[in-house]
């Protein structure tokens, strides 16, 4: 049998989130917070693309980060994939859906290293 | 020209027993081996366990899924559990043996059930491969046993295999095509591109209150998100979110303005390389079942999660097969 836990309810708006990043310790580290989702879809899109052009692996903290949808994932994925052999991607404490949609659609993809 | 024949095969094989189950799928099995197919067997529990140990030393050469837990959503059988098989050896025909439909299906499964059996024949219609889906005559009902004469090209029934002369997949895909009831109360919350992260929240909020086990939170916003950027995106720019427990499950529902036109979506596997295209696939990973209806008024997506660990493997997919 269906049991209502609540009634209508409305939530407010929250403003739009951005997502930020900043160069953080040593090696090139860059830190991103926020939200990946179709709002901020563009900025984590063009933040991948500076990354690629630079020199050796891509180091990203993603502790900051609390979502990554499939697209965002997907974006990620893409930009491992295309990196020259030997260059990885190193992320730092992704949130767990990214690592739950990494694990189900890129179970082999060694380009990316995800460490604590 | 003439008519070329079409490689795939889709067979209903109605069992009675034990005897009439193994009499049917075991030469199946072992036909596949012995002429170097692959094989995978993909059957509920109780049944895995009877093939295993009839099949012996040939266990170990064949793909063995439980399909209470790998089938427990229909919606991912052809992506995860017949697709993922048939595509890990390209080139080569396949043998699966599929059983999707057994007694404890709900009356919300069923639905979806049928549906699955039904696509199958457009999911590999020109693959290499051949599928058999016994039925338990003793135990499922007629209406059952009726609509896998329609979702099936052929029938194998007491050992002789004939043409079905009621096959019509399509009439199943549209005829369980059926408007979803909601019960009364069931949170609800309006949103458009500025509120996607809202929808999220309203989901997870909910789900962490009626004791969605923690380690599904992650299944819920990623189903919710999915459902609610194809709105957006998709199904005229806004939608609504309804949230409830039925059943010893959480239900999500999604309802937006735009119309599902290929039956197939969400069911077909991504290739690693593919752009786009993986939302609704990644809803049926994660979701215990979904139940869809389309039609010229918009579209409802609904996602249920168990509120309880059932089993050890009680989440969604885990490997790939």
């Amino acid at each position: 049998m269906a049991v209502p836990h609540t009634e209508d309810v409305s939530v407010s708006g929250h403003p739009r989130r951005p997502l930020v990043s900043d160069e953080c310790g040593p090696k090139d580290c860059v830190r991103v917070s926020g939200q990946v989702y179709l709002d901020t879809l563009p900025a984590w899109e063009r933040l991948l693309g500076d990354l690629v052009d630079r020199e050796g692996d891509i180091l990203m903290d993603m502790s900051g980060i609390t979502f990554v949808d499939v697209a965002g994932a997907s974006s990620l994925a893409r930009t491992a994939q295309c990196l020259p052999d030997g260059r990885r991607l190193v992320i730092r404490k992704p949130p767990a859906s990214l690592t739950r949609v990494l694990e189900l659609f890129w179970p082999e993809l060694v380009a990316i290293e995800v460490v604590e | 020209m003439a008519p070329t024949a079409e490689p795939f095969t889709h067979p209903a094989l109605f069992y009675a027993d034990e005897t009439d189950y193994l009499a049917g799928t075991l030469p199946f099995v072992e036909g596949g081996l012995a002429a170097g197919e692959p094989v995978a067997v993909a059957v509920p529990g109780q049944k895995l366990a009877l093939l295993r140990e009839a099949l012996g030393g040939d266990a170990d050469r064949v793909k063995l899924l439980d399909m209470e837990q790998a089938g427990r959503n229909p919606g991912r059988i052809i992506p995860r559990v017949l697709r993922g098989f048939a595509d890990a050896h390209p080139g080569r025909r396949v043998r699966i043996i599929g059983e999707p439909i057994w007694q404890g299906r709900t009356a919300g499964e069923y639905p979806a059930c049928a549906q699955h059996e039904a696509l199958i024949n457009h999911a590999f219609a020109g693959r290499d491969a051949t599928i058999l889906c016994p039925y338990d005559t003793a135990k499922l009902d007629e209406a059952v046993l009726a609509d896998a004469r329609v979702t099936h090209p052929v029938l194998i029934e007491d050992g002789v295999e004939r043409a079905s002369d009621a096959y019509a997949p399509d009439l199943i895909v549209s005829g369980y095509n059926l408007p979803l009831s909601r019960p009364p109360g069931a949170a609800r919350l309006a949103y458009d591109a500025d509120r996607l992260p809202d929808a999220r929240h309203f989901a997870l909020e909910r789900a962490g209150r009626m004791g969605l086990p923690a380690d599904r939170h992650d299944d819920v916003a990623l189903a919710v998100a999915e459902l609610t950027t194809n709105s957006v995106v998709h199904g005229g720019g806004a939608g609504t979110l309804w949230v409830w427990a039925e059943d010893d499950h959480l239900v999500c529902e999604v309802r937006d303005r735009g119309r599902l036109t290929d039956p197939l979506a969400g069911r077909r596997p991504a290739r690693p390389g593919q752009i786009g295209g993986r939302g609704l696939l990644l809803v049926n990973y994660l979701s215990d079942l979904v139940r869809v209806h389309t039609g010229d008024e918009g579209t409802t997506v609904r996602c249920y999660f168990r509120l309880r660990r059932h089993d050890p493997s009680f989440r969604g997919v885990q490997t790939p097969v």
